[in-house]
């Protein structure tokens, strides 16, 4: 009982305490947490987090009052805390002679550049450099020998040809094996007959190109709409949001790789009739079942399989556009409303405008990512676990100066749309 | 008609014309025809949001009474949605295969570190970008965003080798002997290139903070600049605490995408001694039938289902339902922050 009272007297003295320390700091937050009375479950984790908080500032408590906590903090302010000081010394001296010397422009580059030196030497060592490698590797022969690293012989190509070994000189090696042989040649599935066919490089290249256009088109206008719809004002918004980027949490290679093993598997089992679980689970026989006509069906299944991967593959965009629509300044909308204009009015003359240079950014994203999804860029990375480093890196360059002309089309289409407005 | 109408004036006659009025008029048209259509609206929306809404966690639902069946009703055909036995017995082999135990925590600091990593160089940068611009930092913007539009996935194989066999300009050589040091398998360099904007999708990190720093007022930067705030100190106190909204999405974005990720594991070979949940689905849902044998889980299933394609699809919906199942229970508790987060994106003073 007597502890117990303790722990109570604790509790109260702590609860005495906490105003004055957390007053200091005004903070919107913590307003509007003090304010709402939750119940059920929310308080419950309420609870459960305040008993965590007042038990841990027990625990420091109990600790910085211990004696090795003393101890340390003798040690801290004899020992370290002067070490320390010699140690960046240099730091402290630049400061005083250089920086404080500065005009504040110059302070401003010298802090700038500080702050972007970590992502421009991550640039360097982790990036160009690859890039660059991979443009010789491109153009040469790769191998990795173990006493000697890695091997590149520029412009040279060993042939084998039974015993025959030849050495042939071309440049272009890589990229016409790739185009015209057997190295070029890539496993797809006919989605008519869903027999495996292989197609060439340079035919899974125009596929991928005309999936990305198509998927970059449907994908912008979908987020642009979506974006619309959740920024406006409703009832239960914040769990529509919630919801709608859940896709973004759950949308994981390794799921879809794992449940693609057993797709193949489970439609040759479907097409001879047995019960495999994709079938018994489909929407589809749910909705046939409950008696919605079979065309309908039909159609319903494939918009709800598109618009779930789109919405899967649009969670980025959606917030790139929302945070556009966010920044319109709201005088603009204010002057529309006196003036009459309709909610579609609004859409098509203020917040389109205004969202477009984000259109760009949104349509980059887009074409990007729907390039990393595509079949070929699993087939560019296949080349890489056989060890056909030369012919990986031409298939690379291949597809980087594909994507590259495809985000210059969309950048020449776009400049005549885009809309910069200027406040000033 | 009016004037027939003056002599017997009738309550519900006065009723009817003051209706007919009411049509007519060209004001409470307007209002009426406004009213209707935002009504239209507001009811096209709520349909397309619960439809879509329906059709995001359909599959989730799914999952779940997938993964709580017994592998014996695995061909049952009157077994739809409720499970006739229910049992754990799909978590049971999925939580073994996975090395659930393991590659959870693995998984979480990972994420973490990375996370940490990702939101510090690209606030600083982000900031850079927009408030401290000096002359170049525009292209420095432009090669920044080269390394999202020419993906690393694009140069892989030049990057592997380069971890193979790592040496900067022939100092790694100098020092080590004329021997480079190989760093792959190693989960430090991933740690170093979050924290070097070479993380995943790093590029649209800067984007979104430079996009959020130009937005915050300049009167905001004036008025610390007059009371005497310092360049890193204006960034610290003023523009930092602002920006928390897009830490938190960027916060949320990053973790979730470094626990899915499968290419950088893949091509760094860091799971040979660090399980990571990715990794051993990945495995899981290939090698079944053998790594059952392997942890000694024959004895849980007949022989007959467990050479049933069928059962191996199941295991692998299990596991990948319980790589998920962290990130959602983390998602309910941040959501809440994130939605707020998302509101404060891209504000404007």
């Amino acid at each position: 009982m007597a502890d117990q009272q303790e722990l109570l007297q604790e509790d109260v003295i702590e609860e005495t305490i906490e105003p004055q320390t957390s007053g200091a700091i005004i903070n919107i937050y913590d307003k509007e947490e003090e304010q709402d009375n939750s119940k059920g479950i929310k308080k419950f984790f309420k609870n459960i987090v305040k008993k965590v908080k007042a038990f841990t500032r027990r625990t420091i408590i109990k600790i910085s009052s211990s004696k090795v906590a003393k101890g340390l903090k003798v040690a801290w302010e004899k020992g370290i805390l002067p070490a320390l000081k010699i140690i960046f010394y240099p730091i402290v001296l630049f400061k005083r002679k250089v920086y404080d010397r500065m005009s504040s422009k110059g302070q401003k580059t010298f802090v700038s550049i500080m702050f972007l030196m970590p992502v421009l030497i991550g640039f360097v060592i982790f990036y160009l450099y690859p890039l660059i490698m991979s443009l010789i590797y491109a153009f040469s022969e790769v191998s990795v020998e173990p006493g000697k690293g890695i091997v590149v012989l520029f412009g040279q190509h060993t042939v084998k040809d039974g015993d025959n070994v030849s050495v042939v000189r071309d440049l272009f090696y890589n990229f016409k094996e790739l185009f015209t042989g057997k190295t070029g040649m890539l496993p797809v599935k006919n989605p008519t007959s869903g027999a495996e066919e292989s197609i060439s490089l340079l035919q899974a290249l125009a596929q991928t190109s005309w999936q990305t256009i198509l998927d970059t088109i449907v994908i912008t206008i979908f987020s642009l709409l979506i974006a619309v719809m959740l920024n406006g004002n409703f009832k239960g918004r914040a769990f529509a949001r919630a919801v709608f980027f859940l896709p973004v949490i759950l949308n994981s290679e390794a799921i879809a790789a794992a449940t693609k093993s057993t797709e193949a598997i489970d439609s040759m089992l479907n097409s001879v009739g047995s019960n495999a679980l994709t079938n018994i689970f489909d929407m589809k026989t749910f909705m046939t079942s409950v008696g919605i006509p079979a065309k309908l069906v039909t159609f319903l299944n494939g918009i709800t399989s598109t618009i779930y991967s789109t919405i899967s593959y649009a969670g980025v965009q959606i917030l790139i556009f929302l945070a556009a629509i966010q920044s319109v300044p709201g005088h603009l909308y204010e002057a529309a409303k006196i003036e009459g204009a309709t909610k579609y009015e609004e859409f098509w003359k203020i917040t389109l405008p205004m969202v477009s240079p984000m259109i760009l950014t949104v349509v980059v994203y887009t074409i990007v990512d729907s390039f990393l999804r595509s079949d070929l860029n699993e087939y560019v990375q296949q080349l890489a676990k056989n060890p056909l480093y030369g012919f990986h890196a031409a298939a690379s360059w291949a597809y980087i100066i594909v994507s590259l002309a495809i985000l210059g089309l969309a950048l020449v289409v776009l400049k005549k749309v885009v809309f910069y407005y200027d406040e000033k | 008609m009016m004037k027939n109408n003056e002599k017997t004036p009738s309550k519900a006659r006065l009723k009817y014309e003051q209706i007919l009025a009411d049509l007519r008029n060209p004001v409470k048209k307007a209002v009426r025809s406004q009213k209707i259509s935002n009504k239209l609206g507001s009811l096209f929306r709520a349909i397309l949001i619960f439809g879509l809404a329906f059709v995001i966690i359909f599959p989730i639902f799914q999952q779940i009474t997938l993964a709580f069946r017994h592998p014996q009703d695995v061909q049952n055909p009157l077994v739809i949605w409720i499970p006739e036995k229910w049992s754990i017995l799909n978590f049971k082999i999925a939580f073994v295969l996975l090395k659930y135990e393991v590659s959870l925590f693995n998984n979480i600091r990972v994420s973490l570190v990375c996370m940490v990593g990702q939101i510090c160089c690209s606030v600083l940068a982000g900031y850079a970008l927009s408030r401290l611009k000096f002359k170049g930092s525009n292209i420095i913007f432009i090669l920044i965003m080269m390394t999202f539009i020419i993906p690393p996935q694009a140069v892989s194989v030049s990057r592997m080798l380069y971890f193979a066999n790592f040496d900067i300009l022939g100092l790694v050589k100098l020092f080590n002997d004329g021997n480079t040091i190989s760093l792959s398998g190693k989960r430090i360099i991933l740690y170093i290139m979050s924290f070097t904007g070479q993380g995943i999708n790093s590029a649209i990190f800067v984007f979104l903070f430079r996009q959020f720093f130009r937005g915050v007022p300049v009167e905001l930067e004036e008025s610390a600049e007059i009371d005497g705030a310092g360049v890193v100190r204006t960034f610290w106190s003023v523009m930092l605490p602002n920006a928390r909204g897009v830490m938190v999405t960027v916060a949320l974005f990053s973790f979730v995408w470094q626990w899915n990720d499968v290419y950088y594991t893949e091509l760094l070979g860091i799971s040979d001694n660090f399980p990571l949940l990715t990794m051993q689905l990945k495995n899981t849902a290939e090698w079944l039938p053998s790594l059952m044998k392997l942890y000694g889980l024959d004895n849980l299933v007949d022989p007959e289902i467990r050479g049933n394609a069928l059962f191996t699809s199941l295991i692998a919906n299990t596991a990948g339902f319980m790589m998920c199942l962290p990130l959602l229970i983390g998602y309910l508790f941040v959501q809440k922050l994130f939605v707020e987060g998302i509101e404060r994106t891209g504000i404007v003073g």
